[in-house]
């Protein structure tokens, strides 16, 4: 232990600061730690954070309770954006920690409440906060706008029916057009029936004040569970899917939870998995499950794979997109986040996230008050889970995969689809409106006829169409 | 022509009745006829003026075969047929003397062809001029479910339509380039109008509302657009001063431009900013038409005077961009950014795990070891310059400072080689740059400790602001944690 260091340190000049911080007799232990100014406590923060995820990673959890310690002085979730950045990730961190005791773990988020309005009402507020699913929207609109035209059978299929401006929107392009309105089914999917009755409602009475024949058919369902058959595609309509980040939960996957195994243990495993990564390697599936593999040998004990991770885990993401291709959709319209949240060890996704949610920190920094309530539901409750939900979890349990933009089209290609770039009216319409949000942060480019929308330099959210390739 | 007709000529005027006239038709048009002076591009004054009944007009079948009932359009064809029945035909001739010419008026009262003055000079036009406006449209085309009266239009129609030949920018199909060119003109500008005012709210876009006018525009565009010019500059004329005299001249010079496309792109390009507007456009590719408002560059007269405001511009929107603000506090951003850009100032390896597998209780000391080693082959493949872990793991044994034990200067290595890792990794998370692997000496970095923790003694005592140097900074931070370890072992 360290009892043999503990003496010889108390010898040494750091004793004096020692002795001056972590003492709890002292009030506040960390009197130097008031004096930083916010741009050194940001760094200092960030520090903390990649330490005490270091010391999670590699299980050394006392140390880990010390990082946590100090980092709870400084953090804070209404302070500046690095101090709410670290308020939740730090709680992520802990949770993960706490799972290393089931019942504990259980026993504390036994009596948690969760409210399907403050759901709804969270939900909404990403939406009106942040252009990026208007701009989703948009761009989904107009691509289906355009590949229905002529088509007098109109048929949508979306996979998390959730927001009926979307539809509503839709309906009264489609309404204008200059050939009439066709007859349009809609159908949703979601796992909340209420959810489901809101948007039924909402959407019948906008299609009867246009006169245009419409039918809402819900279904209420979780996507992975989801029975094609349900759907009712028929024959001679035309059908339009939307995924608007969906399909990154689907790439979750048992097999890549590695119950942690004593280190000798685990240094034989190393050696299998190793053999079995040279293996894999034949594999004609391409760079990307390649890339996949070697990410996913790795032998931390937090998080390996114990097979081969791309065959398995994508097992789940690949029979449904098979089964999308099997409805011959004319149009499939893909919006997912643009940042790879799916690595393999703690410290990879750690890393990515610390980036991607300081751009959407800074989002709301840059547009909303500090005061405000909504900011702070948002903050907690919609990215302080999705942080908890990338750090703290593993294996089936971690929904949150976000990948990069490029690795969804060789998956979307390897299913059979080919892409569809995004019109030139659609990325016009999708411009005007981030315009209209008058903070010069919001950027949209083009990538190989699919659409990223980043703040800064930082791609957030990709938008992308694909019909069915023969 | 048969005798239901009414016909006067044109320039006598009074009232004429019509009963004198052997009418099989119930419904005939009296006809006042009204004494007016031609005007230019009416009838002949001399012409015969024929009010035609309704019935008349629409019929299409006027001659009747008195056996089966058969109807045909002209008397010819009628008597013709008689020829089958054994009836007694005649064929009338065309008469010697000189045809007097006809004109005929519509029988509509509230029409304007409905004044002898105003009347048309041909049968066939009027019975079509009285379908398309006054009669019902029963054709409908297929494709894009316009409904016609005339039969011979909806055929025209359907020739051409679908197969239009200009298309907008903006996806709005022409099939004359006249109205085309018009459109151009005004796309953007009007898009980008109602974009700006129907998305008012900052923060709270009203998402239908900007929905709906933009499709809406988008399809009514070609025809309102158009029709709508005098409008359009008036509107400008409401909101920016100074502006609608010069916009219509500009854009008719620009509509009959013949290097059109060119031209307007440019005009449209070499806008200014409207301050506070978006400044994206220096960053997309689509930034002449998307990023600038239309109103200023309408001001502006030439290429020049605009290009010079486009390149401002984008240096505004790029120093923007680039610049983080200096007076408000650092987004959280640039601090990962001066976070990572801080390891680079370091130059140890960038494996993590390794010291801190050393920082875990001895039992586990050498498991630990070996599980990070295997990591570090694995991180060996993502960050390609980790190496010479075992030189490491022995130059930080080996390494001691003079006042400290082992174990203590072991930790102080260690974590501050940690720290070092850290950021590097986190600059080659970032930047993804390889960095120099060279290693640092531990006893200069344990000298380099303890300033720190004089300097930053003499911070506590001084009360001073210095500003942390970003090196005294991560490494304070790593003392810290180092202290925190052996406080934490102390008090067990």
């Amino acid at each position: 232990m360290f009892q043999d260091e503990s003496s010889s340190v108390t010898s040494s000049p750091l004793q004096v600061f020692s002795m001056m911080s972590l003492s709890p007799n002292l009030g506040s232990p960390y009197p130097w730690l008031r004096e930083l100014k916010s741009e050194e406590r940001g760094l200092y923060l960030i520090h903390l954070l990649l330490t005490c995820a270091n010391h999670v990673a590699t299980g050394s959890l006392e140390n880990a309770n010390i990082a946590l310690e100090q980092i709870s002085q400084l953090a804070s979730p209404d302070g500046d954006t690095m101090q709410r950045m670290a308020a939740y990730f730090t709680e992520a961190l802990a949770d993960r920690i706490l799972k290393a005791w089931p019942g504990l773990h259980k026993a504390l988020n036994s009596t948690r409440i969760t409210l399907l309005s403050e759901e709804v009402l969270v939900r909404k507020l990403f939406f009106e906060m942040f252009p990026f699913l208007k701009v989703a929207f948009v761009l989904t609109n107009q691509a289906i706008i355009e590949a229905m035209e002529g088509e007098k059978m109109v048929h949508i299929i979306d996979l998390n029916a959730a927001e009926p401006a979307q539809w509503i929107a839709l309906i009264q392009a489609l309404s204008a057009r200059p050939e009439g309105p066709p007859h349009m089914r809609i159908t949703g999917i979601h796992q909340q029936k209420e959810v489901l009755d809101q948007m039924a409602h909402r959407l019948t009475e906008e299609a009867e004040k246009l006169d245009i024949p419409f039918q809402f058919n819900p279904i209420v369902s979780k996507l992975e569970n989801l029975d094609i058959e349900k759907l009712r595609v028929k024959t001679g309509e035309a059908l339009a899917i939307c995924s608007v980040l969906q399909l990154h939960s689907l790439l979750a996957s048992d097999d890549e939870h590695f119950r942690k195994k004593s280190p000798l243990a685990m240094k034989n495993l190393n050696g299998i998995h190793l053999q079995r990564a040279l293996q894999m390697n034949q594999n004609t599936l391409g760079e990307l499950l390649e890339k996949d593999m070697v990410n996913g040998y790795s032998p931390s004990p937090d998080s390996a794979s114990s097979s081969p991770l791309s065959s398995t885990a994508s097992v789940k993401v690949d029979s449904f997109l098979n089964a999308l291709w099997g409805l011959s959709p004319k149009l499939m319209v893909v919006t997912e986040q643009d940042s790879n949240h799916n690595g393999s060890t703690l410290m990879e996704r750690l890393l990515e996230s610390l980036h991607s949610y300081a751009a959407l920190f800074d989002c709301l920094e840059s547009t909303v008050s500090r005061a405000s309530l909504e900011r702070l539901k948002v903050e907690k409750m919609l990215f302080g889970e999705e942080i908890k939900n990338i750090i703290a979890c593993e294996g089936a349990e971690r929904k949150e995969r976000h990948e990069k933009l490029e690795k969804w089209m060789q998956r979307l290609d390897l299913a059979g689809f080919g892409n569809v770039p995004l019109s030139y009216y659609g990325m016009l319409q999708a411009r005007r409106l981030l315009q209209g949000y008058n903070c010069d942060g919001y950027k949209m480019k083009e990538e190989n006829g699919c659409v990223v929308i980043c703040w800064q330099d930082r791609p957030l959210f990709s938008v992308s169409a694909w019909r069915c390739r023969k | 022509m048969s005798g239901d007709m009414f016909s006067m000529p044109a320039s006598i005027g009074g009232f004429v009745e019509d009963q004198n006239n052997a009418n099989p038709n119930p419904k005939s048009n009296p006809n006042p006829v009204k004494k007016k002076r031609n005007l230019p591009g009416t009838p002949d004054p001399d012409a015969e003026v024929i009010a035609l009944s309704p019935k008349t007009l629409m019929a299409t079948n006027r001659f009747i075969c008195e056996i089966c009932n058969k109807g045909f359009q002209r008397d010819q064809n009628l008597q013709l047929h008689r020829r089958g029945h054994n009836l007694p035909w005649k064929l009338r001739q065309r008469t010697n003397k000189e045809v007097r010419k006809k004109v005929y008026i519509c029988p509509e009262k509230t029409c304007v062809h409905h004044d002898p003055s105003r009347a048309l000079g041909d049968l066939t036009g009027i019975k079509k001029h009285y379908s398309r406006k006054h009669g019902e449209k029963k054709w409908k085309c297929e494709k894009c479910s316009k409904k016609y009266a005339v039969q011979s239009d909806w055929k025209a129609h359907s020739k051409t339509c679908g197969t239009r030949e200009y298309k907008c920018d903006c996806g709005t199909l022409f099939s004359r380039k006249d109205s085309f060119i018009t459109h151009r003109a005004f796309c953007d500008a009007l898009a980008e109008e109602s974009a700006r005012f129907t998305s008012v709210a900052a923060a709270n876009l009203n998402f239908r509302n900007d929905n709906v006018n933009l499709p809406h525009g988008f399809a009514g565009r070609g025809v309102q657009d158009v029709a709508g010019i005098p409008q359009f500059g008036s509107g400008f004329a409401q909101d920016f001063s100074g502006t609608p005299s010069a916009v219509l001249p500009e854009m008719v010079q620009m509509a009959s431009g013949d290097l059109f496309g060119s031209s307007s792109l440019n005009n449209f390009g070499s806008q200014g900013h409207f301050p506070g507007f978006n400044k994206s456009g220096a960053t997309s590719t689509n930034s002449n038409l998307s990023s600038s408002p239309l109103p200023q560059g309408l001001k502006e007269e030439g290429g020049k005077k605009g290009d010079l405001m486009e390149s401002l511009s984008s240096l505004y929107s790029d120093t923007q961009n680039k610049q983080s603000k200096p007076a408000a506090p650092m987004s959280a951003t640039a601090l990962l950014q001066k976070a990572a850009q801080m390891g680079s100032t370091r130059s140890n390896p960038s494996f993590f795990g390794n010291s801190f597998g050393v920082t875990n209780s001895s039992s586990s000391h050498t498991a630990s070891l070996s599980t990070t080693q295997n990591r570090n082959d694995q991180l060996h493949q993502v960050y390609p310059d980790v190496k010479q872990q075992e030189n490491f793991m022995a130059s930080s044994s080996v390494s001691m400072s003079a006042d400290a034990g082992l174990g203590s200067s072991n930790l102080n290595s260690m974590t501050s080689a940690t720290s070092n890792n850290l950021d590097q990794l986190m600059l080659q998370t970032g930047a993804k740059q390889s960095d120099p692997s060279q290693l640092k000496m531990h006893p200069s970095s344990n000298s380099i400790d303890r300033s720190l923790t004089r300097d930053f003694l003499g911070m506590g005592n001084d009360q001073s602001s210095r500003p942390f140097l970003p090196q005294e900074l991560a490494k304070f931070a790593s003392i810290g944690s180092t202290m925190d370890l052996s406080q934490f072992t102390s008090s067990h």
